[in-house]
């Protein structure tokens, strides 16, 4: 019995990963934006320490990450927990 | 605004800037120690051109130089304008040199002006055409000037140091006087757009450029599109160069630009150690003209370093109202900008830093300056 049970909560916190997962699915272009995915348009490794992301946040802030006409996350529900950008710090008020 | 008595002016600073301004406000200027004390005493060749471009869309003046060239009295006749004109810039300066008096005179003058501008396109000095025809000509939609007139088109692009391009300009005259301009908020990027040119190279070179300046601005925006120029032949003018204009766009249409071209070195600027010279690789390009566009993203303001003198005199030239404009930190030439506008307007500006944006707040009241060139029916 509590095996059964151990594999069930197994099983559902796999489906809640891959739920979440299968929501946030970036294009080309944000994958490379976030730091995540294959980068084809600049260096190969485009995640940014911590400090570095702070410098970056100063001028993170006076861009709009999501454009409607150019990226498709913009058109979806945009799960802040899953997004290492900088626009967590600044708030909501980024997404367009 | 006209004077009997000429103002006396002296130095060579700003040259371009105090005779249009002297010509738009009637003021006759006498200009004394034209670099009387350097090796090449007078004025630049590029300064003569000025004059000479002066000679052509307007009428009645007088120009009086000594000698030397040390010396010059300048009394401003009206401003004509005129179609199918044409100048000789010369490979001292860019044309971006002399785009910006034509603006500014054109709008005052009494007909339209069209003229076939021939010179250097992209250097490393004056902003290049492709900036004045993606920011230069927008801005003046802030002030009232509708943009159906308003045309630059590069018929030919031309590099340092024997050039050959050559664009054609179509500045349309205002009715009577510019309207006053609220321009305060400068909204977020929402989208990077530019030009990579090439002339007498490969064009694989604007790739190269591409791809370096796309890997900086990915990182903070997907919607970047920089398009390729690429000349051959007569089309891409006497000397071999390569360069980049980008423009930054905000969601209130502000357009930050900036721009950087590799070439051989200039007339002025050739000399023994020219002959070691290692030009900027494209990808080395590419990243200094990314990171120089961020940096004007990150100062703020409406407008970019380039743009603020000239947009000062726009605020000065409007009506007698309020005029409220939102800029970075303000650089030595636009400081120098306003001490003119101070001397020949008598117009003085309301500076309010914003510690909160690190940016500066102008207000001035225009002077109202009209265009009485321009005929009544």
């Amino acid at each position: 019995m509590m095996s059964a049970r151990l594999r069930l909560n197994f099983f559902g916190g796999g489906f809640r990963r891959w739920k979440l997962a299968s929501s946030h699915r970036p294009c080309g272009a944000m994958a490379v934006a976030h730091g995540r995915g294959k980068s084809s348009t600049g260096p190969s490794d485009l995640r940014l320490n911590r400090s570095r992301r702070r410098l970056s946040a100063a001028l993170a802030i006076k861009f709009i990450i999501f454009s409607s006409s150019s990226c498709t996350v913009g058109r979806r529900k945009h799960l802040q927990e899953q997004c290492v950008w900088p626009c967590v710090e600044v708030g909501e008020n980024r997404i367009q | 605004m006209g004077r009997d008595k000429a103002r006396r002016l002296s130095g060579s600073r700003h040259f371009r800037q105090r005779v249009v301004l002297a010509t738009l406000t009637s003021t006759a200027i006498t200009i004394d120690d034209i670099r009387s004390g350097g090796a090449a005493p007078g004025l630049r060749p590029h300064e003569v051109s000025l004059l000479h471009l002066l000679h052509k869309i307007s009428d009645h003046h007088s120009l009086d130089l000594n000698e030397t060239g040390t010396k010059l009295r300048y009394k401003p006749g009206v401003i004509v304008g005129g179609r199918d004109l044409e100048h000789d810039c010369g490979v001292h300066r860019g044309i971006g040199y002399f785009l910006e008096p034509l603006i500014l005179l054109g709008l005052f003058a009494r007909a339209p002006i069209s003229i076939r501008l021939k010179g250097i396109t992209n250097d490393t000095k004056d902003p290049s055409v492709d900036t004045f025809r993606m920011v230069t000509l927008h801005m003046l939609k802030q002030f009232g000037v509708p943009l159906e007139g308003l045309e630059l088109k590069i018929e030919s692009r031309g590099a340092p140091p024997l050039g050959g391009g050559e664009v054609f300009l179509r500045v349309p005259n205002i009715k009577s006087t510019l309207k006053a301009a609220n321009w305060a908020d400068e909204g977020m990027v929402k989208r990077i757009r530019g030009v990579s040119f090439s002339t007498r190279v490969s064009p694989q070179i604007e790739n190269r450029i591409i791809y370096a300046a796309r890997g900086i601005f990915n990182r903070f925006i997907p919607d970047v599109h920089i398009f390729t120029d690429h000349r051959s032949g007569s089309a891409g003018g006497r000397s071999a160069g390569y360069g980049v204009s980008v423009v930054a766009e905000t969601t209130t249409g502000c357009l930050l630009s900036a721009d950087a071209t590799v070439s051989y070195p200039n007339v002025d600027e050739m000399n023994e150690e020219s002959e070691n010279l290692e030009l900027t690789s494209p990808e080395d390009l590419g990243v200094q003209v990314a990171s120089m566009l961020l940096e004007e993203v990150a100062q703020g303001g409406v407008v970019d370093s380039a743009h603020q003198g000239l947009l000062f005199i726009l605020c000065a030239l409007s009506p007698p109202d309020v005029s409220k404009v939102r800029v970075g930190q303000l650089t030595p030439y636009a400081i120098e900008t306003l001490r003119n506008i101070r001397d020949f307007l008598d117009v003085k500006f309301i500076i309010k830093p914003d510690p909160n944006s690190n940016t500066v707040t102008l207000k001035c009241v225009g002077a109202g300056v009209k265009n009485l060139a321009r005929k009544t029916s």
